[in-house]
């Protein structure tokens, strides 16, 4: 408390310092016709000019020691000295310019060195990702044990995606995404563009808001429900120059209409590359986003190309919840692993080994689902997340 | 402490100018410092001495601190004056200094009634 009423103090006398001299005129000033009113006065009560006057100057006092108290008053002391140090300072750097120019341009290229390197470490390893609770989110990763020394890790499938979400387990929410080549036609030049086919909830799992129209309701993830997509700011106004009616249109993605329904925001930054799972082929940009819609046949075909990430409920443990899906996806690949067909795995040089397994072997192979191994979305595994997002 | 008496008037007390000014501002409304002056001595009865001029020292520190202020106005004799008014935080230290210079003068007064006493 006295520590701040002096501070406030010190900042008072700040005030003064600049326009002391100013302020020291205006004293004079002040001085001048306090003699003049005063030196009146005698004369009205019978004095005589110039005896008024000299009395007038007795009864004022020293008005030198005046101006010097109020210039003392005024000054800060060290500020002084600070001024003269400063300008010897400047004095020394002229005389030995040569010296001078190599210790200044030393100290930039030492700042700004430490600077450029703590920006990229700070976007890179320090400044929190923008999505909702973002320490919470782990993207899933699927280990086969046996296939390790090939094949460090899988994405997850869509088929795995359902059966995890539908099942309980300590983490609170889950959303899939996968990659999906689009073709853009009918209204301007024909043009490939990076897509995603996202569970419904996607952007309300990260917390990212679609500026204008609406996100995915749930049941817009039934097949027939799914031709609807949402764009991204860039493309929109890339493509369709930020057209305002652009929302409720329909567009044609690979030869079928698609309505569009809403824009994403344009601080959207795509979980893909590390940050999700580096083997899930996604195109550099994200620009257009469709619900998955599984069909049977679909998922019976499907690819190990999707990315799952799961939100740790508040009060859930990750182990807990690793095994717990591992415990799912072992049980699923004991029933289904037939159904896989190797060929559509997304590591080719593998699926020769992979045919080979037995069932049993197999389902025994994909135990180790993601978390422990599964990395945290927010810690860098391999290389630099941020360098693997795309802002869409 | 006061400098002795030379006929019966008395020298300002160390750090009780800042105190009559702010008094005088606060009865007074705003005032320039020679307006002060004069109030000073109407109110002392002329058994003040003040060098007048330390007046202008006192209104500055007090400036500083934020008790008082300054606008610049017309004087009797038209010249530009400087006039100064109590600030709120100005008041404040008003009432405090007041009380603290009760308390002070009860002790000065009990003090030298001992002294008398014995």
């Amino acid at each position: 408390m006295k520590a701040l009423s002096q501070l406030r103090a010190f900042v008072a006398r700040l005030r003064f310092v600049p326009g002391r001299r100013r302020l020291l005129d205006e004293v004079t000033e002040e001085l001048e016709s306090h003699v003049e009113l005063l030196a009146a006065r005698y004369v009205r009560s019978g004095m005589a000019p110039d005896e008024a006057r000299l009395a007038a100057r007795r009864q004022i006092g020293n008005t030198t020691r005046v101006r010097e108290e109020i210039y003392t008053i005024n000054s800060i002391e060290w500020l002084g000295a600070v001024a003269y140090d400063v300008r010897y300072a400047c004095r020394l750097l002229t005389k030995n310019p040569g010296f001078s120019v190599a210790a200044i341009v030393t100290l930039a290229l030492g700042i700004s060195a430490t600077t450029s390197i703590f920006s990229i470490l700070y976007s890179v390893l320090l400044k929190p990702l923008p999505y909702k609770d973002p320490e919470r989110i782990y993207s899933a990763e699927i280990i086969v044990p046996e296939r390790r020394e090939q094949l460090p890790s899988l994405p997850a499938s869509v088929q795995a995606y359902l059966a995890w979400r539908d099942a309980r387990s300590d983490f609170s929410e889950m959303a899939a995404l996968g990659p999906w080549e689009c073709n853009l036609t009918g209204d301007a030049e024909p043009e490939r563009v990076g897509g995603a086919r996202v569970s419904a909830n996607f952007f309300s799992f990260l917390g990212v808001s679609v500026s204008s129209g609406r996100g995915f309701n749930a049941d817009e993830e039934q097949p027939g429900k799914e031709r609807i997509v949402i764009i991204s700011d860039a493309l929109w106004h890339r493509r369709y120059g930020a057209d305002p009616t652009l929302v409720g249109r329909s567009i044609s993605i690979n030869g079928e209409g698609h309505e569009v329904i809403g824009i994403a925001s344009p601080t959207l930054l795509v979980p893909t590359g590390s940050l999700l799972h580096p083997q899930v082929p996604f195109a550099t940009r994200v620009d257009v986003w469709t619900p998955i819609a599984a069909t049977r046949r679909g998922l019976n075909n499907e690819n190990w190309d999707h990315g799952v990430l799961v939100r740790l409920a508040p009060d859930g443990r990750l182990e807990a919840g690793r095994q717990q899906l591992e415990a799912i996806i072992n049980e699923m690949a004991r029933v289904q692993m037939p159904n896989l067909n190797p060929r559509d795995c997304p590591v080719d040089t593998d699926s020769r080994d992979l045919r080979r397994q037995d069932p049993a072997s197999s389902a025994h192979a994909l135990r180790c689902f993601s978390a422990s191994a599964a990395h945290r979305l927010c810690e860098p595994r391999q290389s630099a997340p941020r360098a693997g997002g795309n802002t869409g | 402490m006061a400098k002795g008496t030379q006929s019966g008037t008395i020298d300002v007390l160390q750090g009780t100018l800042d105190l009559m000014v702010l008094t005088t501002l606060e009865s007074m409304g705003p005032l320039h410092g020679y307006g002060i002056a004069r109030r000073i001595e109407q109110i002392s009865e002329a058994t003040l001495r003040l060098n007048e001029g330390t007046v202008y020292t006192s209104l500055m520190r007090l400036q500083q601190r934020g008790w008082i202020s300054a606008t610049w106005g017309t004087s009797e004799n038209n010249r530009r004056a400087k006039y100064y008014a109590i600030t709120r935080s100005g008041r404040r230290q008003l009432t405090a200094e007041t009380k603290n210079w009760e308390r002070m003068a009860g002790v000065i007064t009990r003090l030298l009634r001992t002294v008398q006493q014995s």
